[in-house]
């Protein structure tokens, strides 16, 4: 590739993915720290450019994840990468006091589950991956991924159904963001 | 999204990106961004990545973003280091991380609290972890380790915080805060506290430091350019440091421990 051709590539690659890895970096991180994270994911791509798969996106959030997993161990001490939640507060309800009612109920629902369970169901249902895209961010196989996945979702309709017995999974509260 | 997802179609009301745009200053930000990384070196070429299986960030330039927050800069020159550190530049007391990178050992030799008290009294007199503490007492130092002319140390101060501080002789090159309080990790077994890497070019270094459980008899750490180094293991600490950059890349070493008779291998990422 001429360094015309790999400057024009990465151009094009930073226009098409650049909102989109933004958005996928501040689903885990405070919106502070995520411009950085994605400049570091993009730097790593133009010094790797020739090595990047047609389907590019997968591999710049699997370097994104990777990133902020490191990061976060340093700056909060936690054990691991979570998905944030949007906060009731700031949303709206544009269907009313049941919208609301349910959108509570999913919110209880999903923080009983596990922070495996919440990241691979929010690579398809926020990030909108498919299971094997969703497979390279984690680097596991796509039948494995699929299998969490599995998991995941049945574990959510389980804490959503009102008649379900108690779930004896212990309630993880979902820890607020501190700079270190 | 697949079709057979479409049960998933509600969480997106939980969605904290919803609907979210970069804006114009964001965007500018971005391509000014990327003027300065074609601007500043030459894409690397070569054969395309498995599928699945992404590359490691691997370049000095990227290790400096990452790790510009952790350590602080101390001591004498920290005025005019903190200046350039505004603009995200990692940088040293000059010349200490020369010498410190210079006379470098794989092999550390393991020092008592009582023989890095100098150092000790001054890693505990800055700032980093909520304060200075007043006094130092040898039982403080919880790991110290010596490679050539630099001191690595572990430290507990008198606020309960503890820190790790990298110098050379009076010279402080870094301090950061590790934890507070006594945690422990399950006997036989180690975790990862923090890696990060500092300083660009030829005196760019690398760290690395966690809990280490009873029965932990070795640490090894070894750099996927086949150099290794080993750990120091102490109080239930393991650290050790580097010249290079691997500290500040994703999965760029292996940590291998051993306990006893069992010797096991890790990635950093699988640590916990």
């Amino acid at each position: 590739m001429t360094a015309a051709g790999a400057e024009e590539r990465f151009r094009r690659l930073h226009r098409e993915t650049y909102a989109d890895l933004l958005r996928f970096v501040e689903r885990r991180v405070p919106a502070d720290d995520a411009e950085d994270i994605v400049s570091t994911v993009f730097l790593t791509a133009w010094r790797r450019l020739g090595e990047l798969p047609e389907d590019a996106r997968p591999w710049l959030f699997a370097i994104a994840h990777k990133t902020m997993a490191n990061r976060t161990r340093s700056w909060l001490r936690r054990r691991a990468l979570d998905v944030r939640l949007m906060s009731v507060e700031n949303t709206t309800a544009p269907d009313g006091a049941a919208g609301t009612a349910a959108r509570i109920d999913l919110e209880r629902a999903w923080r009983t589950l596990s922070v495996a369970d919440r990241e691979v169901l929010a690579l398809v249902a926020f990030d909108g991956l498919t299971s094997e895209q969703a497979a390279t961010v984690l680097n596991c196989r796509r039948s494995a991924f699929a299998m969490r996945l599995a998991r995941a979702r049945s574990r959510l309709q389980a804490a959503l159904e009102p008649a379900a017995p108690a779930h004896p999974r212990t309630v993880k509260e979902q820890q607020s963001w501190t700079k270190a | 999204m697949d079709e057979s997802m479409k049960d998933l179609d509600r969480l997106a009301v939980l969605d904290p990106a919803r609907n979210r745009e970069p804006s114009a200053e964001e965007w500018a930000r971005a391509e000014a961004f990327v003027d300065r990384v074609v601007a500043g070196s030459p894409a690397v070429s070569g054969s395309p990545a498995r599928s699945g299986s992404p590359a490691r960030s691997g370049s000095p330039a990227v290790s400096g973003l990452w790790d510009r927050r952790r350590w602080l800069v101390v001591g004498a020159a920290a005025a005019a280091v903190g200046a350039v550190a505004a603009f995200g530049v990692p940088a040293l007391v000059p010349g200490a991380a020369e010498k410190a990178v210079a006379s470098w050992t794989a092999l550390p030799a393991a020092r008592s609290g009582a023989e890095v008290l100098p150092q000790a009294k001054i890693c505990a007199g800055n700032d980093v972890g909520g304060g200075a503490s007043p006094t130092v007492n040898p039982s403080d130092v919880l790991l110290a380790e010596q490679r050539g002319e630099a001191t690595l140390l572990v430290l507990r101060k008198s606020n309960g915080v503890v820190v790790e501080c990298l110098g050379v002789g009076d010279d402080q090159l870094a301090s950061m805060s590790l934890t507070e309080g006594t945690p422990k990790v399950p006997a036989g077994t180690i975790n990862l506290e923090t890696m990060s890497s500092l300083g660009e070019g030829d005196t760019m270094w690398s760290n690395i430091v966690g809990l280490a459980g009873d029965g932990i008899t070795g640490v090894e750490v070894r750099l996927d350019n086949g150099k290794v180094v080993q750990a120091s293991v102490d109080n239930g600490w393991w650290a050790a440091w580097w010249p290079g950059p691997e500290g500040g890349e994703a999965d760029a070493l292996t940590v291998t421990v051993t306990a006893g008779d069992k010797t096991t291998s890790y990635r950093p990422s699988d640590l916990p």
